[in-house]
């Protein structure tokens, strides 16, 4: 019996473990960037290398219009850990605007810390960087757990952040710089009505980022007419879909959407090309990234993705937008030696929007927020238009978002053989 | 019901069971010589997997790739053993669990620190293109997880009735005092075990890889899943944990194709329960521990 029991209790260890792993990747709920992110915290798995890069974001900047102490801008961001995948193009794009801002001849000073993928540690960073480094506004936090809790440290103390992933809810001093799910899914549900499709299946990953997309979907589908006929789940880790997708092919949808990162983004799809189906097939904007390219492979061409126009510029008509993105990427490539993508915009974006409060002679924090949101007008970002305003501290609006398809002929290839063509934008 | 529907429920059944099958053997050699629950072993399927693509990416061929990844990992398997299991020999069947589900934290870690994140892809054995089979779909990939399934089960068959070790190892497991009497080294079949489990692991995770794409984390609920199999089929027997693992697996299918695809997973361990509470000592063996 003892035995037994023992057993037993492992089991419901192990199980629980098990749990605790699928939970911690529930809270990297940013829409994209392809991320595993899981096991934080207690899991320990922020593994060995290049610790805390303090410091990392370089010194006070030459040439200052703005005579004396520099302005000084915290970025915590994940450089290390399961959410580097989002982290680290986030932290990027902040340097890089710093760095922009700095040959225009501001005096910005940038301080980026890596919270390492652990929540607990972001939030002490947050609190040095505001006591201590005594910066006039925060940037981050890669997740969206890790920024719901940063941003009660900057709402404890009237300090500015700028969100990079989707969160639900903000409050004074806190802007937002991704379009939210809202406007993805209404970029989908467009996409159905200029094609006719009326009846559609849901597929989607059993964590926290999975089950966020399809409320949003369907309150999008229902004013146009549209109806999800299946809807199937899937472990966010299992290794095999075909069980959920012979289901939704029995109710004969015209398309096919699905919510979840990779891996299982990709598992769905090799398991769709398997069984042989062929209606159109719709990713979030998770995986409009090179990994997701590389794990489906050529066989995958023609997978639809919700993206941004960075990612295809490629196909852009000539414009001063498509010439803003080609430049960024090819200037970040530079600098960074990696590709941009989505995340890399973000804090860009962010940085660039205080850039202008500080062009309009403010430097405070509270000058700074009212600037933003009273007197700033319209801000053209690499992402699209913000038009903040006091009632709404995330008005990016879905001009920057694409459906892009995987494709083994694209003009620029994002691996060896696959790249990303343009199907449908604003 | 669609009889094509049903079809591909239990084909994929019973190919998903044929990938538990392989991890649950991992288990069960290890069990059965040294009476440890090697919590890690999902981990040997993950190190073999992502070995694998390492070489293959740096341009090896396939075969080397392969051959090299088992290598590494049965080495990651022996280390694993001589630097927590040996010097931990005599502790209580608890602690050296805990152990190995610490040596799987770390393992998991090292990996998202050489690899990264992202999932990483290993083309498939052969052709690509899927068989049809009355009306529902066989990946062939899944054929060589069968046939390896078969190979493995034939050599671990020959290996314990017809050689010289296969006879001392057995004799471990039996009586491990009269073992030493007779001039066996019990230490060493312990390294041998994890060795032996770890390239196990290995072969699975290289035939799964393909099918899956290889993450870091892909050990987690294989390993899990691999463990419930062991559980269901009596944690001594090898046949019986591959019997356990085709069952977890049509269970899984067809409860997620019937019913709801919502529970697939906590189906899989309730089943754990049910079987640890009601069925003691039935299925293949027992589910009772034992110690070497």
């Amino acid at each position: 019996m003892r035995k037994v029991l023992s057993i037993l209790l492992i089991a419901l260890l192990v199980f629980a473990l098990a749990a605790c792993g699928n939970n911690n990747s529930n809270n990297s709920g940013q829409s994209s960037g392809g991320t595993t992110s899981g096991t934080s915290g207690g899991g320990g798995t922020s593994g060995g290398s290049s610790g805390g890069s303090s410091g990392n974001g370089s010194s006070s900047g030459s040439g200052s219009s703005t005579s004396g102490e520099p302005i000084k801008i915290g970025v915590i961001s994940a450089y290390t850990g399961g959410a580097v995948g989002i982290g680290k193009p986030a932290g990027d794009g902040a340097k890089l605007a710093a760095k922009h801002l700095r040959e225009q001849g501001l005096n910005i000073e940038l301080i980026v810390e890596d919270y390492e993928t652990n929540d607990t540690k972001a939030v002490s960073l947050a609190k040095k960087l505001i006591s201590e480094d005594k910066v006039v506004a925060l940037a981050g936090a890669a997740q969206v757990s890790t920024t719901m809790a940063v941003r009660e440290v900057a709402l404890e103390n009237n300090m500015i952040l700028l969100a990079n992933p989707p969160i639900p809810q903000f409050g004074d001093h806190i802007y937002g710089f991704n379009q939210g799910n809202d406007k993805v899914t209404q970029l989908i549900v467009d996409y159905l009505k200029a094609n006719n499709i009326t009846k559609v299946g849901w597929i989607n990953a059993r964590d926290a980022y999975g089950q966020d997309g399809l409320p949003y979907f369907e309150k999008a589908a229902e004013t146009a007419g549209i109806q999800v006929v299946a809807h199937e789940e899937f472990d966010a880790t299992a290794t095999d879909m075909t069980v959920q997708l012979t289901k939704i092919r029995s109710a004969n949808p015209e398309a096919l959407i699905v919510w979840s990162r990779s891996p299982g983004a990709g598992i769905v799809v090799k398991n769709f090309v398997q069984l042989g189906m062929n209606i159109p097939m719709i990713h979030s904007n998770a995986v409009a990234n090179a990994g997701f390219l590389e794990q489906i492979g050529p066989e995958g061409a023609g997978t639809m993705v919700v993206g941004d126009k960075l990612t295809v510029y490629h196909d852009l008509p000539d414009s001063d937008l498509r010439k803003r993105l080609e430049n960024f990427a090819k200037e970040y490539e530079q600098e960074f030696g990696y590709g941009a993508s989505t995340m890399s915009m973000q804090l860009y974006d962010g940085l660039m929007v205080i850039g202008e409060a500080i062009k309009a002679g403010h430097t405070t924090t509270e000058a700074i927020s009212n600037y933003i949101v009273n007197e700033m007008p319209p801000y053209h970002g690499l992402q699209g238009v913000y038009d903040f305003s006091p009632d709404d501290h995330a008005p990016l609006d879905a001009s920057g978002l694409a459906i892009i398809k995987a494709s083994t002929n694209a003009k620029v290839n994002a691996t060896e053989n696959m790249g990303w063509e343009l199907v449908m934008t604003y | 019901m669609d009889t094509a529907v049903l079809l591909q429920f239990i084909i994929t059944g019973i190919s998903v069971g044929c990938v538990y099958a392989l991890i649950a053997i991992g288990f069960v050699t290890i069990y059965n010589i040294t009476g440890i629950i090697n919590f890690a072993q999902g981990e040997f399927v993950m190190i073999g997997a992502m070995t694998c693509i390492t070489f293959y990416q740096m341009g090896w061929g396939m075969l080397p790739s392969i051959v090299c990844a088992i290598i590494v990992t049965s080495l990651v398997g022996g280390v694993m053993e001589l630097s927590t299991i040996r010097p931990a020999r005599n502790a209580s069947f608890i602690t050296l669990l805990i152990i190995t589900i610490g040596a799987s934290t770390l393992l998991r870690g090292l990996a998202l620190w050489i690899w990264g994140d992202f999932p990483k892809a290993l083309p498939a054995f052969s052709a690509s293109k899927p068989l049809l089979l009355g009306g529902a779909v066989i990946v062939p990939q899944y054929l060589w997880i069968f046939g390896i399934l078969i190979i493995m089960l034939a050599l671990l068959y020959l290996f314990f009735e017809k050689t010289v070790m296969g006879a001392a190892v057995k004799a471990c497991v039996i009586n491990p005092r009269a073992a030493q009497l007779m001039g066996i080294n019990t230490r060493k079949m312990s390294t041998f075990a994890f060795v032996a489990s770890a390239a196990i692991g290995a072969i699975a995770g290289i035939v799964i890889a393909p099918i899956t794409s290889g993450t870091y984390e892909m050990g987690v609920l294989l390993g899990l899943k691999g463990f419930v199999a062991m559980v269901l089929g009596g944690m001594t027997s090898i046949p019986g944990a591959v019997i356990g693992a085709v069952a977890l697996g049509l269970i899984e299918s067809l409860v997620g194709g019937y019913f709801s695809t919502k529970f697939s997973d906590a189906i899989s361990f309730l089943i754990l329960i049910i079987t640890l509470v009601f069925f003691r000592n039935s299925l293949f063996g027992t589910t009772a521990g034992k110690r070497v």
